[in-house]
């Protein structure tokens, strides 16, 4: 008879992934919230487009908020996109300390319960030990990868600016 | 293949496992084989309680637990035994929670209970809550924990092994039994010291029965085949509330919980029979009631049944306390219960007689005293006799865990006792018999299929050996045996493979079959007289001058019975008219 | 009426790969899928092979797939099964465990996990004379677990215990929730690291499954939910 329940415990790592579910349901919503809807800080555009417009090859315009605030940080000659918008947020002394915390917390959150649940898909279907073992630290290797890259991203943002 | 233990138990229900269990403890090396998985045994199926005088709910004597029982007997149990049962049981019970059976409970957090037929207070006042029980799954919860303990102690399973055989030496030794592996159609010898039969009830050999399919009497058969004798055959236990036409069993619990039956008209019929005591008399007198009513026109529809009700219960308790029958109901009637009366109708449920045994289960060949060397019958299979010519309801499952605990005590004993002894020697090619009879079933290519014989033999035994019986119907069910007999020789199997053949073992049971149920037959001839569930129309009267006796079949295997007597043993209480 | 049974066949001692075989067999709306089955062996063919034994859902032998769903087969009638004369049922093992022969699986496997989470009341402190008090409530949040009769239905009915042989199941982890939560029992610093473990319960992903298949109607994963949550107080 094989032995059934012999290694270390895995139930901080279920605990987590139920804390992480939980808190990046909110911290989505706040991702998208801010990125697209709210009109002081969204990097998308405020403008509809009529399909003639479109036709017409106009491109949609920044809300006036959007473009002052680029404007007064990068000169009245800087173009606005996206990226500017996003960086006008991480270059802010007071907001950048609030927005970097909240897109690192994200960032683990994310990581871990992605490859957590990656990790489960990986061991129902790899059925020997070594293979598992393999499949685990090839994953969380590539998590942590991926983290630093992310954490790099994130201090970083805005510091050029 | 030779398998060598100091104890082999044939059979996994409630009667084995307990068996098994205690004589693993008493540090003997136990082996259990099944022609089931143990979980699939039918005691399983037992729903409403098990019996012992806890007096958690009111006062409660074990004297008078044992009262009621003789008196259930009809005065045929033997007190001495039925003493040792009702004194051992509230212990027995209490170890059982112990190895944690989830008995339900009452609001002090004790082991809940509650009234059953034939129960009493004070002998005979009034109903007495006795009936331990888990919801109505009380032998489910048994037969789960016991066999979890087992498995904790190591005792060593073989499952879906069919015993065919009972092994003893020349001069009567017991020294193992040969099985068939339904897995692989091997046929195996297992080597021991001990052998004992917890091979369960025959309800099967009845076209209506509450009992499972396997409840072929398997171990009484084998038995009786070896010279030995089967005990009171002729006492079949009606139950009398069986779904119509189904005979699924609707607890006594139910009626317990306040369930009333009534006829065509209405009327609480049982007020009538038996005004004390009312629906909560014991089974016999409950069935033969619900005959009398039918045959005298007042079944429901002009039907062979009558109706359970229950509506007035409520169905909170219907929904907490007798859940299974509420969903039985519902699945294989249609009918709730909650608003509408459940169609019943008495089925075949259990076998008061059996393998004759002392009291801890030592098989007696003739007389008491008698034993033979190295082999034991507890449960259903056995009789001790505790039950007498009727049992009453919660007492099996106490027979089955007070009697296989003594035997499991008492063969742990002796296989210390005998330590140093050998195992006594197998005969010369022990698997010849079994394996002849198999060739001789699978080589047959002409003949009739397994199943006509079984559906005639089920019919004769309904139609003439049931709740009312008399010399014409019986010596009608002794030709139509002798007949079945020759049949059950020439059946034929379509399945030749080894592989998992079921066919082939139903073909093996049919032969087992019919040798008990001539036992049953030839048994209720035998006694002129009525007792108990024996109810015979021409003898009506209870006639303790001749009949206060048991007796004991033997037979030649060839149709071909003799009878023995043996004595009731008389206590504390001298037979009475019994009234309810 | 009339129905067109369908039956998984395999028989490894022919060397023929399993099929499917249609048998026409007489039933009444109220009849069992069992009975069904009862008809084919015993009057069509023999050599059909499947367990039972109760007939009326107690022992847990004939757990099937009955029109793609795991069921007992005496425990379903016919008239929740099909709408009307001619129409189809179709029988075929459990899946996800070795196939003996038709109908027939090899349990050995699920029993086996059954004994790996130490199923039985663990309690070494000496029985008092009577039995051990238990109250109403406690008793209540285990009765739905005690109700399981072992059919194996809810651990072939888990995804994760098709894609990973090894995983524990359902009915095994209702077995060890059975006994942790029994008020008698104190053997969870024994049991809990068995189940907690990667063949345990992290493995249940609340799929559901069970729940629905399970005969007894036992709200497996409820409990299985409760006994992650004991096993994460455990640790931390
Ligand atoms: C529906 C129903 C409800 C009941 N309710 C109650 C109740 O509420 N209270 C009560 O006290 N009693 C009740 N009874 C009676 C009681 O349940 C049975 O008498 C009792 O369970 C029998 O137990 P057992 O151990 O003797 O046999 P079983 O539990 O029938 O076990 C027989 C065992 O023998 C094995 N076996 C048989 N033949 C062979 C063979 N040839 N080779 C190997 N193994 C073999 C089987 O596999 C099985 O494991 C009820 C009975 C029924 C049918
Ligand atoms: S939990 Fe339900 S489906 Fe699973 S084994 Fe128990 S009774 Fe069967
Ligand atoms: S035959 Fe027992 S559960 Fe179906």
């Amino acid at each position: 008879m094989r032995t059934y329940g012999t290694n270390r415990s895995n139930a901080l790592n279920w605990f987590l992934h139920r804390i992480t579910g939980t808190f990046l349901i909110f911290l989505l919503i706040t991702h998208f919230w801010v990125q697209h809807y709210d009109a002081q800080t969204a990097t998308v555009v405020a403008q509809t487009l009529s399909s003639e417009q479109i036709e017409q090859g106009v491109l949609p315009e920044y809300s006036s908020e959007a473009r002052a605030a680029v404007k007064a940080k990068f000169g009245p000659d800087a173009t606005v996109t996206p990226y500017d918008v996003v960086m006008l947020r991480l270059a802010d002394p007071v907001y950048a300390v609030l927005w970097k915390g909240f897109n690192i917390l994200f960032l683990i959150f994310a990581l871990h319960h992605g490859f957590y649940g990656l990790n489960n898909i990986l061991s129902d279907y790899i059925r020997n030990d070594m293979g598992r073992l393999v499949a685990r630290v090839l994953s969380w290797s590539l998590a942590l990868v991926l983290l630093v890259v992310g954490l790099y991203a994130v201090i970083t943002a805005g510091w050029t600016y | 293949m030779t398998f060598s233990h100091d104890i082999v138990i044939v059979g996994a229900g409630g009667a084995g496992l307990m068996a098994a269990l205690y004589a693993r403890e008493g540090g003997a090396d136990v082996a259990v084989v099944s022609k089931l998985h143990p979980l699939r045994s039918h005691t399983g199926a037992a729903q409403g309680g098990i019996g012992a005088a806890l007096g958690n709910e009111e006062e409660d004597h074990w004297l008078w637990h044992a009262f009621d029982t003789v008196k259930g007997s009809d005065y045929i149990g033997d007190q001495d035994a039925i003493e040792i049962m009702c004194q051992d049981a509230p212990r027995t019970i209490v170890e059982l929670e112990h190895y944690g059976v989830p008995f339900s409970r009452n609001k002090q957090g004790k082991i809940s209970q509650r009234r059953f037929g034939g129960h009493t207070r004070n002998f005979g006042e009034a109903p007495v809550r006795r009936a331990c029980h888990a919801a109505d799954r009380t032998g489910h919860t048994i037969l789960h924990t016991l066999y979890d303990q087992c498995v904790k102690n190591h005792v060593r399973f073989y499952d879906e092994f069919q015993v065919l055989d009972l092994l003893m030496t020349p001069d009567g030794e017991t020294c193992g039994v040969v099985a068939y592996e339904i897995l692989t159609g091997e046929i195996h010898t297992f080597h021991a010291k001990i052998v004992c039969f917890a091979t369960g009830g025959y309800g099967r050999a009845f076209k209506t029965t509450s009992n499972a399919h396997a409840g072929t009497g398997d171990g009484m058969a084998i038995v009786l085949r070896k010279g030995l004798p089967l005990e009171d055959m002729e006492f079949v236990q009606f139950h009398p509330t069986g779904l119509y036409r189904l005979g699924i069993l609707i607890t006594e619990g139910a009626r317990g919980e306040g369930g009333i039956l009534r006829n065509n008209e209405g009327e609480r019929f049982m007020e009538r029979y038996a005004p004390t005591v009312k629906d909560l008399a014991p089974r016999d007198l409950v069935s033969q009631c619900i005959y009398k009513e039918i045959r005298e026109g007042r079944g429901i529809n002009g039907k062979e049944y009558v109706h359970l009700d229950m509506t007035h219960v409520g169905e909170d308790v219907l929904l907490h306390k007798l859940p299974e029958i509420t969903v039985f109901s519902r699945t294989y009637m249609g009918i709730d219960p909650v608003k509408q009366p459940i169609p019943v109708a008495p089925t075949c449920h259990y076998a008061m007689g059996g393998i004759p045994t002392d009291h801890d289960g030592r098989v007696e060949r003739a007389q008491r005293g008698s034993t033979v060397p190295g082999l034991y019958a507890v449960g259903e299979c056995a009789c001790v006799s505790v039950h007498g010519a009727n049992r009453l309801g919660t007492n099996s499952l106490v027979d089955l865990v007070v009697f296989g605990r003594r035997a499991g005590i008492r063969m742990a004993q002796e296989i210390q006792d005998r330590r140093n002894e050998p195992k006594p020697l197998l005969p010369d090619d022990p698997q010849k018999p079994t394996r002849d009879l198999l060739d001789a079933i699978l080589s047959r290519t002409e003949g009739e299929p397994v199943v006509a014989v079984r559906t005639d033999l089920q019919q004769t035994m309904m139609d003439n050996v049931s709740v009312f019986r008399n010399e014409e119907t019986l010596t009608q069910a002794l030709a139509d045996l002798k007949a079945l007999r020759e049949r059950a020789r020439r059946v034929v199997v379509r399945d030749k493979g080894k592989r998992f053949n079921t066919e082939l073992m139903d073909a093996v049971e049919i032969g087992f079959m019919v040798d008990y149920a001539e036992a049953i037959a030839a048994g209720a001839k035998y006694r002129t007289e009525s007792r108990g569930a024996h109810s015979r129309e021409d003898y009506p009267q209870r006639d303790d001058e001749h009949w206060l006796k048991h007796t004991l079949f033997y037979s030649d295997g060839q149709g071909g019975y003799e009878f023995g007597d043996k004595k009731v043993i008389i206590t504390r209480f001298q037979p009475k008219e019994r009234k309810y | 009426m009339k129905l067109n049974v369908k039956v998984r066949r395999y028989d490894p001692e022919s060397g023929k790969p399993p099929y499917w075989a249609t048998y026409e067999v007489p039933a009444e709306p109220m009849d069992s899928a069992l009975s069904l089955l009862l008809h084919i062996k015993w009057h069509l063919d023999g050599t059909l092979t499947f367990r039972k034994s109760c007939a009326h859902g107690i022992c847990g032998s004939d757990a099937m797939q009955i029109n793609g769903e795991n069921k007992l087969a005496c425990s379903v009638l016919v008239q929740d099964l099909v709408k009307g004369d001619g129409d189809t049922i179709s029988f075929a093992p459990l899946p996800g465990s070795p196939v003996i022969k038709d109908l027939v699986i090899d349990q050995t496997r699920f029993f086996e996990k059954y004994r790996a989470v130490m199923p039985w009341l663990i309690n070494d402190t000496p029985p008092p004379e009577r039995e051990r008090l238990q109250s109403p409530e406690e008793h209540a949040i285990i009765e739905d677990a005690t109700k399981c009769i072992m059919c194996g239905a809810c651990t072939h009915s888990c995804p994760s215990t098709w894609a990973d042989p090894d995983y524990l199941g359902p009915a095994a982890m209702l077995k060890a929730y059975r006994y942790t939560f029994d008020s008698r029992d104190a053997g969870s610093a024994q049991r809990l690291p068995i189940v907690d473990s990667k063949d345990g319960l992290w493995k249940c992903y609340t799929i559901f499954n069970c729940v629905q298949a399970c005969p007894k109607e036992i709200d497996i994963t409820r409990w299985l939910s409760a006994l992650k949550r004991k096993a994460v107080t455990a640790q931390y």
